[in-house]
């Protein structure tokens, strides 16, 4: 997943981008977008302008409103307010799409990606002792991959879970600060008030993440 | 939900037992630092620590407490050394990140006309900012070197004079460490990142010497009015988060969660007497030599770039360690407790040791002013030296604060931050800064922290370490 360049202020009934699919990751011709994926759609954003800054957590959640090929109008996910750390609160349908958007949340704060080079995907295979153990090593694993092999995660997939083992592919690309921005540093994902709970139908996860 | 407090006196106040707190908690604050700690979860997690296996004495709070994970940021808890236990997060992710300031032989007037180049040179020299790399090439028998040696392997290699471990909280080197208890991963985190500053509230600041408040104190450690002193502010960086994390991990699989329910997972922890503790404390101890390490690397760093720009020679710059002290440490330590000698494992989060006068484990030096406690402030405002007092080892198992303590979450921070140029309004108050992050600046403003002249107060107050000097920011490079 990619984080998007600032996005022009919603003009009322129409979005502010264009949106196109992709069946699979390619060198998008245009020039000045980013690419966001969702399970296994690539949606391309182009930025129209350039604007100031918007706040960690108005520009995220502007981001997905737009950019969520899920679910346009539902958030995957919100920042929550912690004195010293980042909260994220994130939602999905089913424990797997929950898994998926957390990856994205936390991609999503972390760090702006411009596509592309060559993909190296990883397999990942973790064994946990619950829902919400699985969750903590999940978000771990990306982190590591980025903080210790130098790699970004572009895009996490689930091929299977259970409470007690997740297993599943991150694509990655490698990472360059020359085309990349870190917009948090994240450096660990931590079990402080960490929840898995399905409510009305949906699964809600929170997570506390060092920075 | 409000924690009921009782007050014990100006700066005491007392969180009875209740529920499943094994122990009372025990918060040093003033009356006005208290509507700022009451804002957020900080002392339920005082009462949560409180309800961990064999904790003795008090779940204790400094007055830089604020909302972490797990353990409070400002927490200290001590443990009986038979039958207690060691928790990660009571360390925290940072293991020994810590400060160390440096004093010289410069006044504020000999840097005229030459800040902003000093400043720019150390922002060039000094490795900062997320991910960053330093340019100390380390093989794996290296590491392990330095993990096991800390401090003093940096010495021996060239970066800084043995006397620099002489004022190192334990001379720069923890006991116990054992290289093979460290993952690959960690190694791979920590490789390329010893000499590095780090991000976030990592900084490297020079000062002036503002107001002494103890001259004879203040005599002892070298500092003078009007005088250029250096605070560097670091730890362990991916080497030590990552030693963390798995060990986290490793414990949280081994708990006995259908025995003993945690009122917070990140309080995972394991008894000292089992195998995973020792190896944990080991662990542990590799990170800390490697915080310490990385701080004596950028302290040489800091001399020569020193001494490059202003065309001093090592003497005429005279730059000294002060002292070094951790504030992110779980140590074994010898205290008094209801009449009862015992041996305590103290854990220190985003706390500082402070040892009295006439502690044998003083440096000479320091033996009849006490131990150094260095205080940073937020990077507008002051930072203070201290030295550990008696009261100390009566009530907070020798320990002190370690900061100004958050307010503000970052976001919060950032939306405060809007409109305003944050590098401008501390350019209007002299202070030259740069910063390669761009939030950082603004999630570290200095509105997003206490004042840190109350809580340094609440301190003094307490009797926990008493006033030696303020020291004003000139320059300031951040991650």
């Amino acid at each position: 997943m990619f984080s998007t360049p600032p996005i022009p202020k919603p003009v009322r009934g129409r979005p502010p981008f264009f949106l196109l699919c992709f069946p699979q990751k390619r060198q998008c011709p245009l020039s000045s977008f980013s690419l966001l994926s969702v399970n296994h759609f690539a949606v391309c954003t182009v930025r129209k302008n350039n604007l100031n800054p918007l706040s960690l957590a108005d520009d995220n959640r502007r981001r997905i409103r737009y950019h969520s090929a899920v679910d346009a109008r539902e958030p995957k996910y919100s920042v929550l307010e912690h004195t010293a750390d980042l909260g994220l609160r994130v939602r999905g349908e089913t424990l797997e799409q929950l898994f998926v958007h957390a990856a994205e949340a936390m991609l999503h704060c972390m760090i702006r990606v411009e596509p592309f080079e060559p993909v190296k995907t990883v397999p990942v295979g973790l064994d946990g002792r619950d829902w919400e153990d699985l969750l903590v090593r999940w978000l771990g694993e990306i982190l590591y991959w980025f903080q210790g092999e130098k790699r970004v995660t572009i895009r996490a997939r689930i091929s299977s879970l259970s409470s007690r083992r997740l297993e599943g592919m991150l694509d990655t690309i490698s990472y360059d600060p020359t085309h990349q921005e870190i917009l948090c540093d994240i450096k660990a994902v931590t079990y402080h008030q960490i929840a898995v709970l399905e409510q009305n139908g949906v699964w809600e996860a929170t997570v506390i993440l060092d920075v | 939900m409000a924690i009921p407090l009782e007050k014990l006196d100006s700066c005491r106040w007392l969180i009875p037992k209740k529920g499943s707190m094994r122990v009372p908690g025990l918060l040093f604050s003033t009356e006005r630092l208290l509507q700022d700690i009451r804002n957020d979860q900080s002392l339920v997690q005082v009462c949560n620590v409180a309800a961990m296996p064999g904790i003795v004495g008090y779940s204790l709070a400094m007055p830089d407490i604020h909302w972490g994970y797990g353990f409070p940021i400002g927490g200290v808890a001590a443990f009986d050394a038979e039958e207690g236990v060691i928790s990660p997060g009571g360390v925290g992710y940072d293991i020994n990140c810590g400060c160390r300031l440096m004093t010289t032989s410069l006044r504020a007037s000999d840097l005229s006309g030459l800040m902003q180049t000093l400043v720019t040179e150390l922002f060039k020299n000094i490795p900062t900012g997320i991910g960053s790399t330093g340019s100390v090439r380390l093989s794996r028998k290296d590491q392990d070197k330095v993990a096991v040696e800390g401090a003093a392997w940096a010495v021996k290699n060239g970066y800084g004079e043995p006397g620099d471990l002489n004022h190192t909280e334990d001379r720069g080197t923890m006991d116990g460490a054992d290289p093979s208890v460290v993952s690959e991963r960690a190694r791979k985190r920590g490789i390329d990142q010893l000499g590095t500053l780090g991000s976030g509230n990592h900084f490297l600041e020079i000062q002036v010497v503002d107001t002494l408040y103890d001259a004879q104190k203040a005599r002892a450690f070298g500092l003078f009015e009007g005088q250029v002193t250096v605070f560097i502010h670091s730890g362990s960086r991916g080497y030590g988060h990552q030693v963390c994390d798995d060990f986290l991990k490793e414990m949280g699989n081994m708990f006995p969660i259908d025995t003993f329910q945690l009122p917070d997972r990140q309080l995972v922890c394991a008894p000292l007497s089992s195998d995973l503790g020792r190896r944990y404390l080991s662990g542990m101890a590799c990170a800390a030599n490697y915080a310490w390490a990385n701080r004596q690397i950028l302290m040489h760093w800091t001399r020569e770039v020193f001494q490059r720009t202003l065309q001093v020679t090592p003497r005429d710059l005279g730059m000294h360690l002060l002292y070094d002290v951790c504030h992110n440490i779980a140590k074994r330590e010898q205290h008094i407790l209801e009449g009862t000698a015992m041996t305590l494992c103290v854990h220190r989060k985003g706390a500082t040791r402070a040892l009295p006068p006439k502690h044998p484990q003083l440096p000479d030096t320091y033996r009849t002013t006490g131990q150094p406690v260095l205080i940073p402030g937020d990077m507008g405002t002051y930072s203070f030296v201290l030295a550990g007092a008696a009261a100390a080892m009566q009530h907070s198992f020798g320990s002190s604060c370690h900061g100004a303590g958050r307010v503000l979450s970052r976001s919060k921070a950032i939306k405060l931050s809007k409109g305003r140029s944050i590098h401008r309004e501390l350019e209007d108050k002299g202070i030259l800064v740069q910063s390669r992050g761009k939030t950082t600046l603004k999630e570290e403003m200095p509105d997003a922290y206490k004042d840190v002249s109350q809580v340094v107060g609440a301190v003094h107050d307490a009797g926990l370490a008493t006033k030696v000097a303020r020291l004003r920011p000139l320059g300031v490079i951040k991650g």
